[in-house]
């Protein structure tokens, strides 16, 4: 027992050289927590830096490891050809490749580690080092010991790494409530600010209650199944459906229920409706650079976290599990997909400040993603929300980030104050302008690869309905992305600037990378979307 | 041969104003001198290719100038550029507006950086539209011009300029959200696997499109083989140029395709007529050799268009929804998208605002070559994808086409604002151009082409016009003019030259279009062989109203700006001045020009035009009394040499009499009249009439 006890430990240390670059944004958390206390006030900026060292550290760690782990040679075991008849021959070793060598678990079952775990974590590592780059020059941060901001955004981040390759219940809980309590510290964090007060409750009381409810499933989950970990003959998918073919009819009602509890809390993490009540109050009040994180990591971490559980129950291209029952799961998540999109999109229509209309609008494009999601005959549907998630990234995160360049100068995202911003930030105005364009899903950006890939795979499996409803919901956002545009682009200033600071280059910098980035990832989207297929296929 | 690839024109055409547009950029915003020159030679430089093409472009009906590459392996998506007579016209056409709208706005005194780098954006995004031969390229450009539109109107134009801008915008959106799911539609349809293979009808028409892409194969092959025997030694970059005339997909095993296709041609070709005596025999000999032939989807349009009979069967909308006919539906979206953009009542609402709004450039391109693309989307995609329902929809569309002359010609009549009296005169032109592409016939869709390129040079210099008495008087009120031609007697010479082409003079350029458009819908057979259709024939009388409205209309303005008392207001206006001349000059050169002599014009579009009638009409199994002649005289006269690129047609297109699309077989009945075609003397008199066209 002892020996197996020591094997263990032996195990998870080893594992620990596994996840070097969440020990790496660990490390980067506690050096800025150091930093941050021992610093005089004025050299606090430099924990910003810190965090961003071990950032990209951590990014640069996850594609080499991504390198090494995909052309690993396949690991060979022993394996004794058994020949029970004739006892005199000698026994015959075979060597066999191990099964599934793309998907190895860690710390006995608690993390996965795969492909489509380092894609996620890419995502959100390059999107908290942009967030963390935009909060460095965020004039609303500026003297509110902002050190504390850029340790928040760090550890939300780790929480999300954490999130994408949890496949234990416990675990995806523990990720999940880091990632969320450090958002509602991080939405309230304007103290002063009535409205990001407000927006810190109200995401703490809505969190806490989807969390409740999805802890609660998850509870069931474990007292029926007995077992806390996702996958494997004795994992909580197994079980559940094993119990479920044996359980009394009345009772099956009382099995979906529980494992509705749990989508619950996961459609939470991403805003889709009817759980999306929280998001235009919180993106709202929160700090702009705080929203534009919001909507990004949290949403990739919950996305990440939701396609890996709804895999393990439907899985793709498969009858197991619930896969008989794909057409009933894609008229569900279809309809989810429907009302969050046109929702989404008829909210942002009436709203007057850029910042709650792109709130609708995260909402409406997480109405895109779980359309694609819908389909798991194959692996495209999924592959496609994952580059979405991508591009997302760089379009959704780029306009916030101008956001936050000319709120700096102007005071406010009312649409009204950021009037005739184009007079004063030519090139950033510009770039918001394609930023949104490609958030409506018009070539030749990326944006509209995205839309157009969810759209073929919709269109392959015959559902034209949502290829016109995606389309039709094109035509609303356009008007609403538009009213932007119209301000910053062509009517006169109104509001005078409250500041002759110059914008610092960084936010010329990173918009330029990022428009870049949309037109690259339009003209060679293939190589892109040939990973996505490649990250998704080990969730078979 | 291969001269013509040595030179990639078209990328030049489409992609030059773009490098004019980063050189801009570049440029710091104060050296507006720089700017305006750097934009003029960006603009200058499709001007220059559409004029050689003008001069240079020989129409065979066939693709040329093509450049092929893949762009998106796993959909099949090329970058395919190419032009035939029915977009050379258009491409001229935009290569002079283009450019002459780029000298207009000149005068832009407002961030002057900023609108030459958008003006150039538009005109690339245009240009490509005229070239695209990709259905994926297409759309991409088609919308890739609404972003600089919207801003172009939304910051250089009049008062409502955001609203006029966000309508504009919001329409042609709508419209290409349809067009995007025609785009799905097809790709996914083409490759036959939602054809019913149980259905021979449809078997047979997955069975035509695999052996065109034989044929078009093979073709390949043999012209590689006379580079080299053993193709595999061509050259990559020769055997790309080859691919690239026939629009064939160059990926994979390019060799080992060629080769096959080769082989398998030379087995079908050599297939006896009869097996045991047994015609049926030959013909599953036959759907067993093409068993090995896979299509792929594609969004070609060269291909997409020899692939037309696989678009049937029914479309789901959703699954627990009524299926509709696929092609009928998809042709009902791809009319909205491009009515959208034509205008055809009733969506031309947004036409008169953004008209209005729009800077006078701006209004140039607008009218003299936005609206065409949406002509030319229904010639280059609707006609050559679902030639079946473009007859089934033609009367319909004619409809639209008179009542949107009538429509037109009487809200302009109405108008006191003389943009918006010009912008709804389009309304009505642009009507000319729809009845006569319903109609189907050799004329009266040449006289829609011509339209086009007429319509976009005449209201050009309307505009233009429109612009120069705008910048000196600051209004544009009709009734508050008076007596100009006396102040100003080269401007009212121009303004006469341009309201008599619009309204069709004889002598100037509009006359001859709308003339072969009336011809061509008068005598619109339509499938009827024994006389002309009735309902075309009463369309075009009513049509003929709107010419009277026309001139009514325009003279009326004329009369009301130019003579009567001079307004003392208007005392002292200087006359145009040199840069407005050289705007208007050219323009004013070619409403005379094609107004004499327009037999160049016709000889660019002629014989595309006629092979895209005859896809049209044969696809519905109606052999047009000309074709029939021409055929009987080609058979009475020694056979002369086939021209050497002739284009691999399959082989339905060409045999005689039409062999039915298999697809629709109660359609049956209406071919055996054809047999008498040759005694029928109305047909004879209507050949002759066409011979002279000529």
């Amino acid at each position: 027992m002892l020996e197996g006890y020591y094997k263990l430990l032996d195990q998870n240390t080893r594992h620990l050289l596994l996840i070097v670059p969440e020990l790496l944004v660990t490390a980067g958390f506690l050096l800025g927590l150091i930093f941050d206390c021992i610093a005089p006030e004025e050299r606090r900026k430099s924990t910003a830096y810190i965090c961003l060292l071990f950032l990209v550290a951590a990014m640069w760690v996850n594609v080499t490891d991504w390198n090494t782990f995909v052309h690993e040679k396949p690991r060979l075991e022993l394996k004794r050809v058994e020949i029970p008849k004739d006892p005199s021959r000698p026994v015959v070793w075979e060597a066999k490749p191990v099964q599934s060598m793309r998907s190895d678990t860690l710390f006995t079952g608690m993390v996965a580690r795969d492909t489509y775990g380092m894609y996620f974590k890419f995502v959100i590592l390059l999107g908290t080092a942009v967030s963390l780059l935009m909060a460095l020059n965020a004039k609303e941060l500026a003297g509110n010991h902002r050190g504390e901001f850029f340790l928040l955004l760090t550890a939300t981040c780790l929480g999300g790494m954490f999130l994408c390759s949890a496949t234990n219940l416990l675990m995806i809980y523990l990720s999940l409530e880091t990632l969320s309590i450090l958002s509602y510290a991080m939405a309230g964090y304007l103290r002063q600010d009535r409205k990001s007060a407000e927006a810190g409750i109200k995401y703490a009381i809505y969190g806490a209650m989807a969390s409740g409810v999805m802890i609660f499933g998850m509870s069931y989950l474990y007292g029926l199944t007995g077992s806390l970990n996702l996958t494997g003959p004795d994992g909580v998918v197994a079980k559940w459906f094993e119990l479920r073919a044996t359980a009394a009819p009345s009772m099956q009602g009382a099995y979906l229920a529980v494992l509705a509890m749990v989508f619950v809390g996961l459609l939470y993490k991403i805003a889709a409706a009817p759980f999306h009540y929280w998001s235009p109050d919180v993106y709202e009040g929160a700090p702009t650079t705080a929203t534009g994180f919001f909507s990004v990591v949290p949403k990739a971490a919950g996305f990440a976290v939701l396609v890996r559980v709804l895999v393990e129950f439907f899985p793709i291209g498969s009858t197991a599990g619930f896969g008989y029952h794909h057409s009933k799961m894609e008229v569900a998540l279809g309809a989810i997909a429907i009302v969050t999109m046109t929702l989404g999109n008829l909210a942002a229509l009436g709203q007057s400040n850029a910042k709650r209309m792109l709130a609708y609008s995260s909402v409406a494009h997480a109405g895109y993603m779980v359309a694609g999601l819908s389909m798991l005959d194959d692996g495209r549907g999924p592959a496609a929300v994952l580059y979405y998630l991508l591009v997302y990234l760089f379009m959704n995160l780029g306009a916030f980030m101008v956001l936050v360049a000319l709120e700096n100068f102007r005071g406010s995202c009312d649409l009204k104050d950021l009037k005739g911003a184009i007079r004063r930030e030519p090139m950033l105005a510009t770039t918001l302008v394609i930023f949104l364009f490609s958030l409506t899903g018009l070539p030749p950006l990326a944006g509209f690869t995205g839309k157009y890939l969810i759209m073929v795979k919709l269109a392959e499996r015959g559902n034209w309905l949502m290829v016109l409803v995606i389309g039709l919901n094109s035509v609303i956002s356009l008007y609403y992305y538009m009213r932007i545009a119209k301000a910053v682009a062509i009517d006169p200033p109104e509001a005078a600037a409250t500041t002759s600071e110059p914008t610092p280059a960084v936010f010329g910098f990173l918009a330029a990378g990022k428009v870049a980035a949309l037109v690259l990832l339009f003209v060679y989207f293939k190589p892109v979307y040939d990973l996505c297929m490649s990250v998704v296929d080990p969730l078979r | 041969m291969q001269e013509q690839f040595s030179f990639p024109l078209l990328t030049m055409f489409v992609f030059a104003p773009v490098i004019g547009m980063a050189a801009i950029l570049l440029v710091p915003s104060k050296r507006a001198d720089i700017i305006k020159t750097v934009a003029a030679a960006a603009a200058a430089v499709p001007l220059m290719i559409g004029l050689y093409l003008f001069f240079a472009f020989r129409d065979t009906g066939a693709l040329q100038y093509r450049e092929n590459l893949l762009w998106i392996d796993g959909l099949n998506v090329h970058y395919a550029l190419g032009i035939d007579g029915l977009s050379v016209p258009m491409v001229v056409l935009s290569g002079v507006v283009g450019f002459l709208a780029v000298v207009a706005s000149w005068g832009i005194e407002k961030q002057i950086k900023g609108y030459f780098a958008l003006i150039l954006m538009l005109l690339s995004g245009m240009n490509g539209v005229f070239c695209a031969l990709d259905f994926f390229l297409f759309y991409v450009f088609w919308e890739v011009m609404l972003l600089p539109m919207y801003f172009l109107i939304g910051i250089w134009g009049g008062p409502n300029r955001v609203y006029a801008a966000i309508k504009f915008f919001l329409y042609t959106m709508a419209g290409s959200v349809l067009m995007l799911v025609v785009l799905l539609a097809t790709w996914y349809w083409s490759d036959g696997s939602y054809a019913n293979v149980n259905n021979p009808a449809e078997l047979a028409a997955v069975n035509a499109a695999k052996e065109s892409v034989v044929a078009l194969r093979a073709g390949a092959f043999d012209r590689l083989a006379m580079i080299d025997p053993d193709i595999t030694r061509v050259p990559a970059r020769l055997k790309r140029a080859v691919l690239a005339q026939d629009g064939v997909a160059w990926a994979g095993n390019v060799d080992r395709d060629l080769i096959n296709a080769k082989d398998l041609k030379l087995r079908l070709d050599n297939l006896p007529p009869t097996i045991d005596g047994d015609k049926h025999k030959v013909e599953l000999e036959k759907a067993q050799l093409l068993l090995t032939v896979k299509l792929e989807r594609t969004f070609s349009l060269t291909e997409l268009k020899e692939r037309y009979l696989l678009f049937t069967g029914s479309f789901k909308l959703f699954e627990f929804l009524r299926p509709l006919p696929f092609a009928a539906l998809m042709f009902v979206f791809l009319y909205v998208a491009f009515a959208i953009k034509v205008p055809v009542f009733p969506f031309h609402t947004w036409l008169p605002w953004a008209h209005v709004e729009a800077p006078t450039a701006i209004s140039v391109i607008l009218a003299g070559i936005l609206l065409k693309m949406g002509v030319y989307g229904f010639l280059r995609i609707s006609f050559g994808l679902f030639p079946t329902e473009a007859v089934h929809f033609a009367v319909p569309m004619a409809v639209f086409g008179v009542f949107n002359i009538l429509y037109g010609a009487c809200c302009a009549m109405a108008q006191d604002d003389m943009k918006k009296l010009v912008a709804y005169s389009s309304v009505s032109h642009m009507g000319f151009c729809m009845l006569g592409m319903a109609a189907m016939t050799t004329w009266g869709m040449t006289g829609s082409v011509l339209q086009m390129f007429n319509h976009g040079t005449s209201t050009s210099m309307m505009f233009l016009l429109v612009g120069v008495i705008y910048d000196r008087a600051h209004h544009r009120e009709i009734n508050k003019f008076g007596g100009i031609a006396n102040q100003m007697p080269v401007y009212a010479g121009m303004m006469t030259l341009a309201l008599f082409a619009s309204m069709g003079l004889p002598g100037l350029s509009g006359f001859v279009s709308e003339i072969l458009v009336f011809l061509g819908s008068f005598r619109s057979d339509m499938g009827n062989y024994s006389r002309p259709d009735l309902s075309f024939q009463s369309m075009t009388v009513i049509a003929a109203i709107g010419v009277v409205l026309t001139a009514g209309y325009l003279l009326w303005m004329m009369q009301r700006v130019f003579f009567g008392p001079l307004n003392e207001r208007y005392k002292g206006y200087a006359d145009m001045n040199g840069r407005e001349m050289f705007t208007l000059v050219p323009l004013a050169v070619i409403v005379i020009g094609l107004g004499v002599y327009p037999q160049p014009l016709i000889n660019l579009t002629k014989n595309s035009v006629e092979k895209l009638q005859q896809h049209v009409l044969r696809s519905n199994g109606i052999e047009s009394a000309e074709r029939t002649l021409k055929t009987m005289a080609d058979r009475a006269a020694p056979a002369a040499p086939a021209p050497l690129a002739a284009e691999p047609a399959p082989a339905h297109v060409e045999s005689a009499p039409a062999p039915k699309p298999a697809a629709d077989p109660e359609r049956t009945s209406e071919l055996e009249p054809q047999r008498g075609v040759e005694a029928d003397p109305v047909k004879a008199r209507e050949v002759a009439m066409a011979g002279e066209g000529r």
